[in-house]
């Protein structure tokens, strides 16, 4: 976005006839100026919704505060609960889960989120299969056993084995998770590698393979992925435990 | 602190979100967030969806109260009716937008049957909602310095003032800061999917 000054003057009707008239020949000829200068006009509509904007701020505020007091222990009270009937279980079964345990479990809960798939359904791609284009649409929604069945018609597209791989984590199928990761990793030569790494670390970490999950994390951490910090913040976590 | 539970009546819900009194939208937030949950979760798992409908069904009756000013009443329907109503055809419109409606293996058949947004709701205030949601969401994803400073300049604040509080060495140095942090914010809002699908359907309403 390089034209920011003139794309202001052009708005507040502040360019001279000239600049003017060469500006208006630019935004015909070139989309991505247009779509900035209208998103450039929409903030300044925008900016004067002034009762809007405050009551947002304070619905945010007690949105994030309900949403915290729904965590228990970095958990969502769902998955505590979940996690203390499993507790009680195993107790009463005579086992005990491992302290070590508990504490993997909770890195993943820290550390794991969602892919969105929003990247994959972007207008601009324009050559995404229809199949993956659909299986994404139904990863979007949370229905990932129709994503992977849509994802399988592409088993040679490595954006789909990528998202087939996080559908199988969303169904707690951490095994077939890391085969569809270890798959792109194999390829060695694609966008999706350190996606993959990562995703592949945190099911290992999962099914408590935790050899595995370090090695693949000291990668990361040794590389420039976007995973990196991440990376180095998890292996120092998991070597104090 | 234990507060004792407030109930409103519709007038005083209207009131109270016409002067954004954090306890009634508190009120609203307990009482019908919920509601507007249940709504979106028949077609999707994601959160997020919920509380986007949430935030711009509050803003569409914001919309309402605004353009009737003190005229405004809800005439026979309940606020609950009302707001709920409002959310429901907003995030049918919002499915349809992003073309996940015609994907859906659960929606009713009474929703199909529902008039048109267009016939009940302003077509153009919902959009306006939509654009100032995705706006304050990648503004909050800004770093917090340069939030401020677009909150602080949008709101007209005086420059220098500014320019000496934040420690910048003059008014100049304010501005182009001010201009990279809104390169970055545009950047963010133009490669949002829901940004392209309202401007895409805009588009296609035009031709």
């Amino acid at each position: 976005m390089e034209n920011l000054e003139k794309i202001e003057k052009y708005l507040k009707g502040e360019l001279d006839d000239d600049d003017l008239w060469e500006f208006k020949k630019s935004l015909h000829n070139d989309p991505q100026l247009a779509l900035e200068v209208e998103a450039m006009r929409d903030m300044d509509v925008l900016q004067s919704q002034s009762l809007k904007i405050d009551v947002m701020d304070k619905l945010q505020a007690i949105h994030a505060r309900k949403n915290r007091a729904q965590r228990f222990l970095g958990l969502p009270v769902r998955n505590a609960v979940a996690a203390a009937l499993l507790i009680l279980a195993t107790i009463g079964g005579g086992l005990l889960l491992t302290q070590q345990g508990r504490h993997n479990q909770q890195l993943f809960e820290q550390y794991y989120s969602l892919e969105s798939g929003a990247f994959g359904l972007r207008s601009g791609n324009t050559t995404l299969e229809k199949s993956l284009e659909q299986g994404l649409q139904f990863y979007e929604l949370g229905d990932y056993k129709s994503a992977i069945s849509l994802f399988d018609l592409s088993p040679d597209n490595l954006m789909a084995r990528l998202y087939k791989g996080i559908s199988y984590m969303e169904l707690g199928q951490f095994d077939k998770a890391s085969n569809e990761f270890s798959v792109i990793l194999s390829d060695n030569d694609n966008l999706f590698l350190d996606q993959a790494r990562w995703y592949l670390a945190l099911s290992y970490l999962k099914t408590g393979n935790i050899a595995d999950a370090k090695s693949h994390l000291a990668v990361i951490a040794s590389d420039r992925s976007v995973y990196k910090t991440r990376a180095q913040k998890l292996i120092n976590e998991l070597e104090n435990k | 602190m234990y507060r004792e539970m407030q109930t409103y009546g519709d007038d005083q819900i209207i009131e109270g979100i016409r002067k954004a009194d954090p306890i009634v939208l508190e009120f609203v937030y307990n009482n019908y967030f919920n509601a507007i949950r249940a709504i979106v979760k028949k077609q999707s798992r994601n959160n997020d969806d919920a509380w986007d409908v949430f935030q711009d069904t509050i803003n569409y009756l914001i919309d309402i109260i605004q353009k009737e000013d003190k005229d405004f009443s809800l005439n026979e329907a309940s606020f609950s009716t009302f707001f709920i109503g409002i959310g429901k055809r907003i995030w049918i419109d919002r499915l349809r937008k992003s073309g996940r409606y015609v994907l859906m293996k659960n929606v009713p058949d009474t929703d199909f049957s529902e008039p048109a947004l267009t016939e009940v709701l302003d077509s153009q205030d919902v959009e306006t909602n939509a654009l100032l949601r995705i706006y304050r969401k990648h503004l909050d994803n800004l770093h917090p310095d340069c939030k401020y400073l677009i909150t602080m300049l949008m709101n007209e604040k005086d420059g220098a003032f500014m320019a000496k509080k934040l420690q910048l060495k003059s008014t100049q140095v304010l501005y182009n800061k001010k201009r990279s942090c809104i390169k970055k914010l545009i950047r963010f809002v133009i490669n949002d999917p829901e940004y392209i699908n309202i401007k895409q359907h805009g588009k296609s309403r035009e031709n």
